[in-house]
């Protein structure tokens, strides 16, 4: 316990230090940092006591510009600032939103090309990795001590969550709430069509899989006289080659796995590599693993096309856009839903996130008006009635009560797209729900299937045992990226056949001595220590 | 002596020289500075002030990855492929056209030859993986259905520098011809005219008129080019670039982005950058000292 306070204080003194040194280049809002830091490496209460004044000085007379960067997916972020939901925001808040989305492709270029530029925007939401990259440079607010003062916001999260990856006594970012999501699905006609009867979660095994996969590769599921359709598909670009439910049913782990109290990682897992390897090569020699495989960069062009049998992505996905897309080219396709294969051992796992990992962040450079601000807007945007505003959009403008008191999207959101209003909660902040794709309009049928499959997806977790300790090893900030890139190299030159399945010893090996053993080594003095 | 009569003369010129020069100044010699970040261990929030000084560290460690080897021979061996065989063929291009006497033949050809060059790469490696993708493309949907085995073009590396250099052709060489084009078109028909009396044959032609008039040409774009030795354009192969290539694929430009922008390590990569550009340096000056002792004129 001692240790641990003397171990704070030296902390917030560090912290300090650097925030003294990086923030000499801006004048003025250096005083203000001071004092509201001031009071954490002390004691929280006396802080949490001292903030109010602060928060309550602020009667939103000044009108405030908030820049705020997230990363976009598919369909990209509003064209412009001026959206409904953004001018509600501006309004009730006398703020002046700034938003500016960044495809996640270029999400991380671009925070680095911003951070050099030193002029962070005012919230960000970052992932992990960068999260851990830039929490010990002292350039986040710290939000311990005005916490209390924002109640709905601090019960978004649980206390680990708002914990996770932060240094002890310290909380520099809003977690996001996460749950898997994603399931296995299969070609129901493609079943129907050569008699598959659908196998029950305790039938589908790994053999069962590939069985089926095989029907899907020769027995011309599609009926065009072509031997042109594949078992399932895979990516090129990450070790778990877009098929983690596969991996996990080799007993592989999900980047790490603990095993007699110490973190062991996957790249070490040289008897789960084999069997994975040996079945993935059958797999590609045989032609049911998509022979473009590598090449990929997502799937769901692939499952559109109509030429794969299985398909891993989340049921808003494939009721919304996937199984409309497939049916244009092949009438009655559909993707129905299925546990993930069980292996040999009975391990089965669907990738689970950890709440928290994802975190939306405030920069440290902003005065305590700016910040009072930004959070009493998020501790009214995680609420009921936030939430309506955010997720749902405006009535009149994205959608309308009928007279039966049902409600409706309007032309005008049908046109945008359902979804495209809800943008500031999926991409930005969001709730601890799993309603978030559920909105006001949605058929009560369609809704009930969209939550029954987040409840489906979280029956088989497999988590990653590292979460919150990987951080801790500088060798796996410094060459993690390298190594594993190296390991795919043999993992997909195995696959295709152009190295034997044993020269994955050789990988493990390799990566063990070139900065492996270190990672592992500094990763499990860390999970000592936390335990 | 420079007279008041001089000045009032020459100072509009010097005035319209002044837009340039600044650009140069604001836009190529004040970001030089940055450079300086090669020697620190560069921190954005103590910016290029506050940083440690660490001297050559970076460069040493450039000179002990384990991959410096690997980034150099392959930088090397793609820039002498294309030097050898993507260097001339706009050259014969231009040659051909040259040769050819129906006017709108050579236009049209011409126009076909260097449409390509407005093209991306991004589209251009795009239509690449359409048609050559091991399990979809159409190629190999052709070769399997005559009984010939698939080709794994985009992902065996063998194959990589054979693509990447012949898409590079594809897409340069009509626009390269230009130039030659240019040249050509300075020589006087009279000439010709002179070696036909004279019963020279279209070949000899070739090689005593059409040649030595391009020589000069090629000579002050061989010494640019070799300045390059270093760089092949970071766009073209990041986007060929797969796991399955990269050990022919990883160049310095790919390096670069990859440490510098994905990871955020500014002072390495500039490192890295900067070890480039000297690099380049020496060989445009050297080249430029060969072609003058060849008798030929330098770039300065």
């Amino acid at each position: 316990m001692k240790k641990a306070v003397a171990g704070a204080i030296a902390l917030s003194l560090a912290v300090l230090t650097m925030a003294g040194c990086g923030s000499n280049g801006n004048n003025g809002s250096h005083a203000g940092e001071a004092s509201s830091a001031a009071p954490t490496g002390s004691n929280a209460g006396e802080a949490s006591s001292a903030a109010p004044a602060g928060s309550k000085a602020d009667d939103m007379s000044d009108k405030i510009k908030i820049e705020i960067m997230a990363a976009s997916w598919t369909g990209g972020g509003w064209p412009d600032n001026n959206h409904p939901i953004i001018q509600y925001i501006d309004k009730k808040f006398n703020v002046d939103l700034q938003i500016q989305w960044v495809p996640n492709a270029n999400f991380v270029e671009k925070m680095n090309v911003v951070s050099a530029s030193g002029k962070m925007p005012d919230v960000i939401r970052l992932d992990p990795t960068m999260f851990q990259k830039w929490v010990g440079q002292g350039v986040f607010l710290d939000l311990q001590p005005y916490l209390s003062d924002y109640p709905t916001l601090k019960n978004v999260a649980t206390p680990e969550s708002w914990a996770l990856l932060n240094p002890e006594g310290k909380t520099y970012a809003i977690p996001i709430y996460e749950t898997p999501q994603n399931n296995t699905y299969v070609r129901s006609d493609w079943m129907d069509k050569l008699g598959i009867p659908m196998p029950s979660p305790d039938e589908f095994t790994i053999d069962k899989f590939y069985e089926i996969a095989k029907a899907f590769t020769t027995q011309d599921p599609d009926g065009d006289g072509k031997q042109d359709t594949f078992g399932f598909s895979a990516l090129g670009n990450s070790l778990q080659l877009g098929d983690p439910q596969l991996i996990a049913a080799f007993g592989l782990a999900n980047g790490w796995k603990e095993e007699n109290g110490k973190l062991v990682p996957v790249e070490t897992q040289a008897a789960e590599w084999t069997s994975f390897l040996t079945f993935m090569n059958k797999a590609y020699k045989e032609g049911v693993l998509d022979k473009d495989f590598i090449t990929n960069a997502n799937f769901n062009e692939k499952y559109a096309q109509g030429k794969v049998g299985f398909a891993l992505d989340m049921h808003y996905q494939f009721s919304q856009t996937t199984n409309a897309q497939l049916q244009a080219v092949a009438p009655g396709g559909k993707f129905v839903e299925l546990s993930p294969p069980a292996g040999a051992n009975g391990e089965r796992g669907t990738r689970t996130p950890t709440s928290g990992m994802t975190k939306v962040v405030l920069s440290k450079d902003m005065d305590d008006e700016k910040r009072d601000r930004i959070l009493k807007m998020f501790d009214w945007w995680v609420s009921p009635e936030g939430e309506d505003i955010i997720k749902n959009g405006i009535e009149g403008v994205q959608y309308e009560k009928a007279a039966d008191g049902s409600y409706q999207m309007t032309d005008a959101l049908k046109a945008e797209g359902e979804g495209r209003q809800s943008l500031l909660w999926n991409w930005v902040l969001r709730g601890n729900t799993n309603t978030f794709n559920i909105y006001k309009w949605s058929a009560p049928e369609w809704a009930k299937g969209m939550e029954q499959s987040i409840v489906n997806a979280q029956k088989y977790p497999w988590k990653n045992a590292s979460d919150g300790y990987l951080s801790a090893s500088q060798t796996y900030t410094d060459k993690g990226a390298e190594l594993d890139e190296k390991f795919l190299q043999t993992v997909l030159q195995i696959i295709s056949g152009k190295k034997p399945v044993s020269s994955i010893n050789d990988a493990i090996a390799e990566w063990k001595q070139n900065g492996g053993d270190k990672i592992i080594e500094e990763v499990n003095a860390a999970y000592q220590a936390g335990k | 002596m420079m007279t008041h009569g001089y000045w009032r003369r020459a100072l509009p010129v010097y005035l319209m020289i002044l837009p340039g020069l600044l650009y140069f100044i604001v836009f190529k010699y004040i970001p030089m500075f940055g450079v300086s970040i090669a020697f620190m261990d560069y921190s954005p929030f103590k910016g290029i002030g506050g940083s440690e000084w660490i001297g050559w560290d970076q460069f040493r460690r450039l000179f002990s990855e384990g991959d410096f080897w690997l980034l150099l021979r392959n930088t090397l061996v793609l820039n002498l492929l294309d030097a050898l065989i993507f260097f001339p063929a706009p050259i014969l291009v231009a040659l051909l056209l040259n040769e050819a006497r129906v006017k709108w033949f050579k236009g049209a050809v011409q126009t076909i030859l260097y449409a390509p060059n407005f093209i991306s790469w991004v589209v251009i490696v795009g239509i690449t993986l359409q048609l050559f993708a091991t399990g979809s493309g159409a190629i190999n949907n052709l070769l399997e259905s005559w009984g010939y085995d698939r080709i794994e073009l985009m992902t065996d590396p063998h194959y990589f520098r054979w693509v990447w250099l012949l898409q590079n052709i594809w897409q340069g060489s009509g626009w390269g011809a230009i130039i030659f084009l240019a040249a050509l078109s300075a020589v006087d028909p009279a000439l010709y005219e002179a070696a036909e009396m004279d019963g020279a044959s279209r070949l000899r032609q070739l090689r005593h008129i059409t040649l030595p008039a391009l020589s000069g040409a090629i000579v002050i774009l061989f010494i640019l080019r070799m300045g390059h030795i270093m760089d092949l354009g970071f766009e073209h192969i990041f986007l060929l670039q797969n796991p399955m290539n990269q050990n022919v694929s990883e160049v310095f430009e790919t390096f670069i982005y990859k440490i510098g922008l994905n990871q955020g390590d500014y002072s390495y990569s500039t490192a890295v950058g900067l070890f480039k550009s000297v690099i380049g340096l020496v060989m445009v000056l050297t080249v430029n000292k060969l072609a003058k002792r060849l008798g030929q004129e330098g770039v300065f």
